[in-house]
This record gives C-alpha cells, sequence and structure tokens, in this order.
C-alpha cells in the first residue's frame, strides 16, 4: 500500500481534518440523549417549563453545530478522496507510458485499463467512506457504551455484551464474503473481456456468422456472474436482519434490567429513554460500519492491483548517449534474441552492417522473425545476446526516446488515432510546418487522397481511423513515420494494403530520400526487393 | 414513575410480543432482501445480454463511430450503478413507505396535534434532498460523461501503446491525459460533496422536527394529557416516521445517478438494427451480380458510384484496382456490412 499512503500524503490536511469534524459531530450527537433524559427528569417532572424552554434551546444549537461541522467534513473527505483517486489514475497512466514492449506483452491491456477506470474509482468512494466513518462510527459505538455505564453499571453490562456479539457477526459475515468478492471481480474481467472482443472483432464475427456463438458465450460467463453475485448476496444480506434482532434482544434486556433499576429508584425513567437511544445509535453506526467494512476488502483488492501495476518496473535500462551525427553505421553482431527464457531462439546469431545512403531488405516467410529484427534497432527489445552498434557504440548506451527519434518505424498493424490528420502526422513529430506534411504526403502518396477530403489535412480521423481504408491508413503510417527525416527509416511489411502502382509510386520516391537515411524493408515477397540491395 | 411503580406483569408481556415480533421481522427482512436481490441481479443480466446481442445486431457504422471504451463503460460500469441504484430503492423505499404508513397511524392514534406537527414538518427534508439531488443530477451527469470520455481516451490509448513507445509520444500523452483528468477531478469533487452534504442537511431537519416536537410534548405532558412513556413513545414513532424519508431522500441521489445510466443504457438497446433480409440462400451456384452501386462511408461522401458488374459460377475473380478504388469496402460491401 506504500504507493496510495504516498499519494494519500498529499492531501494529508484534508484527510486529518475530515475525521476531526466527524469526531465533533460524533460527540454532539452523544449528547443529546442525556439532554433529552434532562428535559424528562428535571423539566417535565418539575413542571418546569423555562428548564425545558433552555434545554431545547441547548438541543437547536447542537444541531446547528452538529450540521455545520458535518458538512465541513464531508467536503474535506471529498477532497482528499477524489484527490486521491485522480491522482492514482494520473499516476497508473503515467506507469504505463513507462513500461516497455517485453512489460506490455505479459500484462493484459484489459486489466490495465480496468485498473486505471475502475479500480481507482473503487479506492476513491472506499477512503472517502474510510475517511468519514473511520473516527465517528467507533466513538459513536464506544461513547454510547460509556454513557450507558455512567448512567448504570448493570445496563451498561447488556452494552458490553451486545456490542462484541454485533461485531463478532460481522466480522464473520465479511469474512465469508470477502474471498467472494474476489471471485466476482475475476468473473467481471472475463465479462468486459467478452465486450471487447465482440467491439473489436465485429467484422470478424458477423462475416462468419459466429453472433449467436459470442452471444451464447457472454449470456454463459454473464449467467455464471450474476449467480455469484446472488449466492455472495445471499449471504451478506444476513447482516442487517442479524443486527436488527440483536439490537432488539437488547432493548428487550434495557427493558427487564432497566425496569428493575427503576423499580429500586436506581435510575430515572428519563435515563431509561436516554439508554434506549444510545442503543438505537449504535445500531445505526454498526449498520454504517458493516458496509464499510463490506466494501473495504474490494477496496483493498482495488488498490492492490494498483499498487501491482505501480510496481511494475521498467525491463529495460534507459542510456544517456545522444545521437548527433548525420552520417551513421548500424552494426549487428551475433544477435541472438528468445522472448522467453525457456522458448527458442527467434534470432540466431544474426550480423550485418549498413550505412547511410543503403537501402536494406529483409525477405522471409510468415514467423521467420522479420520484424523482430527490425524491432530490435529503435530498442523495442533487447538482444539475448550479441551486441547492436550504432556509430560504434552499442544502442544500450543511447537514450531511447531519442534512438525512436531517428529511427522511425512503419509498423504493420497501421494505427491511427482519433484526431485530424494533422495531429495524426503530427504524433512523434512535433509541430510541422505546411512544407513537411506536404513533403510527406507526397512521398508516401497520400497527398491525392487527403486533398479530395472536405476539410483535407484538418478532416477528423475516428478512433483507428475507422473510416479511412486500409491502404489510406497505411499511407498515413508511412507519411508519419518520414515526416520529420528520420535517420533510420524501416517499413515493416507497409506496403501490404497498396496496390502494384500505388507501392511503385512510393518505392521511387524514397529512392528520392534515400541519400540520408538508412531505409530498411521487410517483405513476405522477394519482388518488392529488386529495387533494394 | 418511581420506586416500586413498575409493571413487571406488563413489561413480560410486551417482552414476549417484541421477541415474537423481532424473530419474524428477521425473517421478513432476510427474505425481502433476497428477493430484492434476486430480481434486480437478473434485470442486470438481462440488460447486459440486451446490450451485448444489441451490438451482434447494430450497423457496424454505430460501432465504429462510437468509442469501444464508451460502450463497455455502458456494459460494466452502467449496468452496475443500475443495480446499486435499483437495490437501495427497492429494499429502503420498499420499507420506508410501510414505516411512514405505520407511524403515521400510531402518532394519530396517540395524539393528534403532535401528530400533525411531524407529519407536516418532515417533508421539509424531503423537499431539501429534492432541490439538493436536483443540482447534483446535472454534476453527476457531467461526471460520467467526462469519465467516459477519459475511458475512451485510457482504451484507445492502452490498446495502441507500442504504437505510442514507437513514436515517443509519452509525455504528451500524459499531458492530455492529465487535462481530461483534471476536470475530471473537479466536478467529481463537486458532485460527491453536493450528495454527502444531502444525509446532514435532511438529518439538520429532521433533528429540527424532533426539537419541536419534544418542546411541544413536553408542555402536553406537563398539562397532563400525556404520560412521560408516551412523549418518549411518541418521540420513537417521530424518529422512525422521519427516518425513511432521511433514507429515500439519499436514495434519491443514487436512484438518479443510476436513471442517468439507466437512459444510456437503453440508448444503445433502441439503436435501429440492421434490416435483415428474409430470403436464405439456397441451391448456391456462385454468381454475383453488383448492379448500379453507390457507397460510401457518410451520406456526404461517395467513394463508390454507379458499379456494375457480375461474376458468373466456376471463374476466379480478383478485384486488382488501384488503391483509390477502395478494395477492403468492396470486400465489406460483398458481404453486405453496411
Amino acid at each position: 500500500m506504500k504507493n496510495i499512503i504516498k499519494t494519500l500524503k498529499f492531501y494529508k490536511i484534508q484527510t486529518i481534518l475530515a475525521p476531526s469534524f466527524k469526531l465533533l459531530e460524533a460527540i454532539f450527537d452523544l449528547l443529546i440523549p442525556i439532554i433529552v433524559a434532562s428535559i424528562i427528569d428535571k423539566g417535565i417532572s418539575s413542571a418546569d417549563s423555562s428548564y425545558v424552554l433552555k434545554m431545547c434551546g441547548v438541543l437547536i444549537l447542537l444541531a446547528i453545530l452538529g450540521v455545520t461541522v458535518s458538512i465541513i467534513a464531508q467536503y474535506f473527505a471529498a477532497k482528499a478522496s477524489i484527490g486521491l483517486g485522480s491522482s492514482l489514475r494520473q499516476k497508473l497512466f503515467e506507469k504505463v507510458q513507462d513500461l516497455s514492449f517485453e512489460n506490455l506483452d505479459k500484462i493484459q491491456e484489459s486489466s490495465i485499463i480496468n485498473r486505471i477506470s475502475n479500480d481507482t474509482w473503487q479506492v476513491q468512494t472506499g477512503v472517502n467512506l474510510f475517511l468519514r466513518l473511520l473516527l465517528r462510527s467507533p466513538l459513536i459505538v464506544f461513547g454510547s457504551l460509556i454513557m450507558a455505564f455512567l448512567i448504570n453499571s448493570k445496563v451498561g453490562s447488556i452494552f458490553a455484551i451486545i456490542i462484541p456479539v454485533i461485531i463478532i457477526m460481522i466480522f464473520s459475515i465479511t469474512q465469508i464474503c470477502v474471498p467472494k468478492y474476489e471471485k466476482i471481480q475475476g468473473k467481471k474481467d472475463a465479462i468486459l473481456n467478452i465486450t471487447k472482443d465482440t467491439l473489436e472483432g465485429t467484422r470478424v464475427i458477423r462475416a462468419f456468422g459466429m453472433e449467436e456463438k459470442m452471444v451464447q458465450e457472454f449470456e454463459n460467463q454473464n449467467g455464471d456472474y450474476t449467480n455469484w453475485e446472488q449466492r455472495t448476496a445471499k449471504i451478506a444480506s444476513l447482516s442487517n436482519p442479524l443486527n436488527y434482532m440483536v439490537v432488539n434482544f437488547g432493548i428487550i434486556a434495557i427493558l427487564i434490567v432497566g425496569g428493575r433499576q427503576v423499580n429500586f429508584g436506581v435510575i430515572s425513567q428519563g435515563q431509561v429513554v436516554a439508554l434506549y437511544q444510545y442503543m438505537s445509535q449504535i445500531l445505526i453506526e454498526l449498520v454504517k460500519l458493516t458496509n464499510l467494512l463490506l466494501l473495504l476488502p474490494k477496496t483493498v483488492a482495488s488498490a492492490r492491483r494498483i499498487e501491482d501495476l505501480l510496481d511494475v518496473e521498467n525491463s529495460m535500462k534507459n542510456g544517456k548517449e545522444v545521437l548527433e551525427d548525420e552520417k551513421i553505421v548500424l552494426e549487428f553482431e551475433n544477435v541472438s534474441l528468445n522472448y522467453t527464457e525457456e522458448g527458442q531462439a527467434t534470432l540466431k546469431n544474426i550480423s550485418f552492417e549498413a550505412k547511410t545512403g543503403e537501402w536494406i531488405g529483409i525477405i522471409g516467410g510468415t514467423g521467420s522473425g522479420k520484424s523482430s529484427i527490425v524491432n530490435l534497432i529503435p530498442r523495442f527489445y533487447d538482444v539475448s545476446s550479441g551486441e547492436i552498434r550504432i556509430n560504434g557504440k552499442n544502442i544500450k548506451d543511447y537514450d531511447w526516446r531519442n534512438l525512436r527519434e531517428n529511427i522511425r518505424i512503419v509498423m504493420q498493424n497501421k494505427v491511427l488515432f482519433k484526431g485530424s490528420i494533422r495531429e495524426n502526422l503530427e504524433r512523434g513529430n512535433g509541430n510541422l510546418e505546411e512544407r513537411e506534411i506536404g513533403n510527406a504526403l507526397e512521398i508516401a502518396q497520400a497527398k491525392e487522397f487527403v486533398e479530395k477530403k472536405e476539410n483535407g489535412i484538418n478532416e477528423m480521423i475516428e478512433e483507428n481511423g475507422k473510416n479511412l481504408s486500409g491502404g489510406q491508413k497505411q499511407r498515413l503510417t508511412i507519411a508519419r513515420s518520414i515526416a520529420r527525416n528520420p535517420k533510420i527509416l524501416i517499413l515493416d511489411d507497409s506496403m501490404s494494403a497498396l496496390d502494384l502502382a500505388t507501392d511503385k509510386k512510393v518505392r521511387e520516391k524514397l529512392e528520392e530520400v534515400k541519400k540520408d537515411k538508412i531505409l530498411i524493408m521487410v517483405s513476405r515477397k522477394s519482388f518488392e526487393h529488386s529495387k533494394s540491395g | 414513575m418511581g420506586e416500586n411503580q413498575v409493571d413487571f406483569e406488563k413489561i413480560y408481556k410486551v417482552v414476549r410480543n417484541i421477541l415474537i415480533l423481532t424473530m419474524l421481522m428477521f425473517v421478513v427482512k432476510w427474505l425481502v432482501s433476497v428477493i430484492n436481490n434476486k430480481i434486480i441481479f437478473s434485470i442486470s443480466q438481462n440488460l447486459r445480454n440486451d446490450v451485448l446481442r444489441k451490438l451482434q445486431k447494430v450497423p457496424l457504422k454505430y460501432i465504429d463511430s462510437h468509442p469501444h471504451g464508451e460502450i463497455v463503460s455502458r456494459i460494466i460500469s452502467d449496468v452496475d450503478q443500475v443495480s446499486d441504484g435499483l437495490l437501495l430503492g427497492f429494499t429502503q423505499i420498499f420499507s420506508g413507505i410501510m414505516t411512514i404508513i405505520l407511524t403515521i397511524f400510531f402518532m394519530f392514534s396517540m395524539n393528534r396535534k403532535m401528530a400533525w406537527i411531524v407529519v407536516i414538518l418532515s417533508p421539509l427534508s424531503l423537499l431539501l434532498a429534492k432541490y439538493i439531488s436536483k443540482k447534483t443530477y446535472t454534476l453527476f451527469k457531467r461526471q460520467s460523461e467526462i469519465r467516459g470520455e477519459e475511458t475512451g481516451f485510457v482504451n484507445e490509448m492502452i490498446t495502441n501503446q507500442k504504437t505510442i513507445l514507437a513514436l515517443g509520444e509519452e509525455d504528451k500523452n500524459v499531458k492530455k491525459f492529465q487535462n481530461i483528468n483534471q476536470s475530471l477531478e473537479k466536478v467529481s469533487v463537486k458532485a460527491l460533496f453536493f450528495s454527502s452534504i444531502t444525509n446532514p442537511c435532511t438529518r439538520f431537519v429532521n433533528n429540527m422536527v424532533y426539537i419541536v416536537v419534544t418542546l411541544f410534548g413536553a408542555f402536553i405532558v406537563i398539562a397532563g394529557d400525556l404520560t412521560v412513556g408516551g412523549l418518549s413513545c411518541f418521540l420513537n414513532y417521530a424518529n422512525q416516521y422521519t427516518k425513511p424519508f432521511n433514507e429515500i431522500s439519499s436514495v434519491m441521489t443514487e436512484l438518479q445517478n443510476a436513471m442517468a445510466c439507466l437512459s444510456r443504457i437503453l440508448k444503445i438497446i433502441d439503436e435501429e438494427e440492421e434490416v435483415q433480409g428474409e430470403k436464405n440462400l439456397r441451391n448456391v451456384e456462385g454468381k454475383v451480380v453488383f448492379q448500379k452501386i453507390d457507397f460510401g462511408y457518410s451520406e456526404k461522401e461517395r467513394l463508390i458510384k454507379n458499379l456494375n458488374f457480375s461474376i458468373e459460377p466456376r471463374t476466379k475473380s480478383g478485384n486488382c484496382w488501384s488503391n483509390w478504388l477502395w478494395k477492403n469496402d468492396f470486400d465489406e460491401f460483398a458481404n453486405a456490412f453496411l
């Protein structure tokens, strides 16, 4: 919990003030029954109406003070808990930005998203309730106990029995339900995954007529989830009725024991009324505490998931060197790569050298490790053995942001983001001048279709470039990679969606700009490389 | 009442009755909440199923034009919110209304004047709660809008995190996230604060009612029209009478939140479905005919105009046109996706 506590320290003042004001409120609440008792015993019995009026005035004063401190407390609680939730979201998001490809391969996307978008909210709600009830509820419970003892020790001992009974009850129900809630959370993740799959794979699902199967699978998981929810709720909902029952037993005991005490003349009628009120207050607070305790494990589980992600360390260490030379020599020396320790080597003893102005072609069948080679160059992954050098220095010594700025790779998956075409081209490139944009679009053969768009380069692209064709997306990703004239440009099977004529034109354009860069082209088909060499 | 005035026979009788009632209440309370759970969890189960089923039938355009994270949060968080709201609503409102009716009955049978005071003054807290929840509703709506936007952003970025790394866009991304997150924080603090002062405020009104009744009651007792036991009993009823108002009003904020979520869920369920033809393919020979086909993703932009051709059975055909002829769209089109 160290990260969360550290974050909460930013809101130290609010975190301390919220429960403190709640404490004040609780003290006022504890005073009220005593005053009512004195109204009955002193005011009414002796028909002293001025005393009744005076005491009612005190009650009104207490009510006003109570509502004031309570509102102040709610404000601090809201400020601290939401502040915590937002900071955690921010921290998680920043953490993900600082993860390597290897880290990302190991953590499921949906679980990252869930932690940012759901778990932080859970923690926020939990902490808010915690701050509001942490001091108040125990104080009311034990304060009532003490008050009861002050009024009469015999009746007080009833309180002393009832309170632990209720606490044990609450505790055991919580203990039973906690592991179940954790299981339910897991089932929820499953539902979330199917939903995501449905959305992302709609085209495939529909093309193969799998709709009914998806629905079936979802309904199964959903049924399972609901089942668990209901079974757990059955136990959890025992808690409230049980509490009421025990408290009513307590009230019965107060009636009998208190009746006797009144009969002996030890306590007054007003005091019995006060005792009864304390008992009811205890019940209300214990119910609140139960709800808090039931929410707490959910909160703790969420907090743990947040901590886990925050604790992940980047599997790579950044270097400090900056690549400034215009001319570049890229060397692979006996490079091998294993993605997992026990798995087979994806690459084995690869050695080659490339210089600025050269055009390298990498050809190979599906799964032969072509992409793996090029992914090593901008240091997406680290080599398992051997060395990759740029201008004589190991690439591990370079700052990887600097490295990736100079080495641009057009990946196979044609990722574009929601936003205008210009914004997409400027991703990773900073602000671009019109000339630079025009140039990049020209090389990627994208100028024509962009100009045809109603808003030109300000045309909005939807999430995942959904409103563009595959070829258009591919050409824009090429343009994005080339806009800043990188020193190494890698095209990883990036012409797959282009027709031969367009493909050829792109190559011709690349030929024109290749003199100041290393061009690496990955392909499954050899004819694409007739020009490379 | 003082020394040796306590009627123990009567106390034991009452104690026996309380015992029986307590047991009964235990069973009824538990059964009611089990039944409620059953109904509400089934409702949310059905809601989730309905949304997912719908997603299989809406036009692709719908799925393309809505951020996936937002749709996911409809199915997961919004449905949760609805079931939470309903759960609270059902349990509290049911027992609340019963309590109100019974306590009104008992109070009027004890002392009419005091009963009127309670009955007239108590709804004040309800009015106050309504006023607050009206304010919070807009705040909650805004909160869930921004939350949806944030979820959408997180979804898009995390899904494409590797591209972000390749482009070195980490810092910019953090800043963008921070912008959304900060505006979310501002709205959330307000929403949570205003919704959490509902309880203290209504409790305050109720306390005032309680004090007024105590004051009146004390004078009535002094005048000799009511016993002290009667007053404390009446105060109990008054207390129980106001409590449901308190609970109902806090439930109302929750319910309102749930309703906002439900309306978003229903919006998906009410989406228009893709039109299904009624004929089934039979004796497929493999002849495909395109006749005067126009097509575009949006109304404004026609990508294909007046396309005509046919493919005879047992022939091979490839659509090897240049890029601007939209190979992929053609495939999609042939599958009648749009």
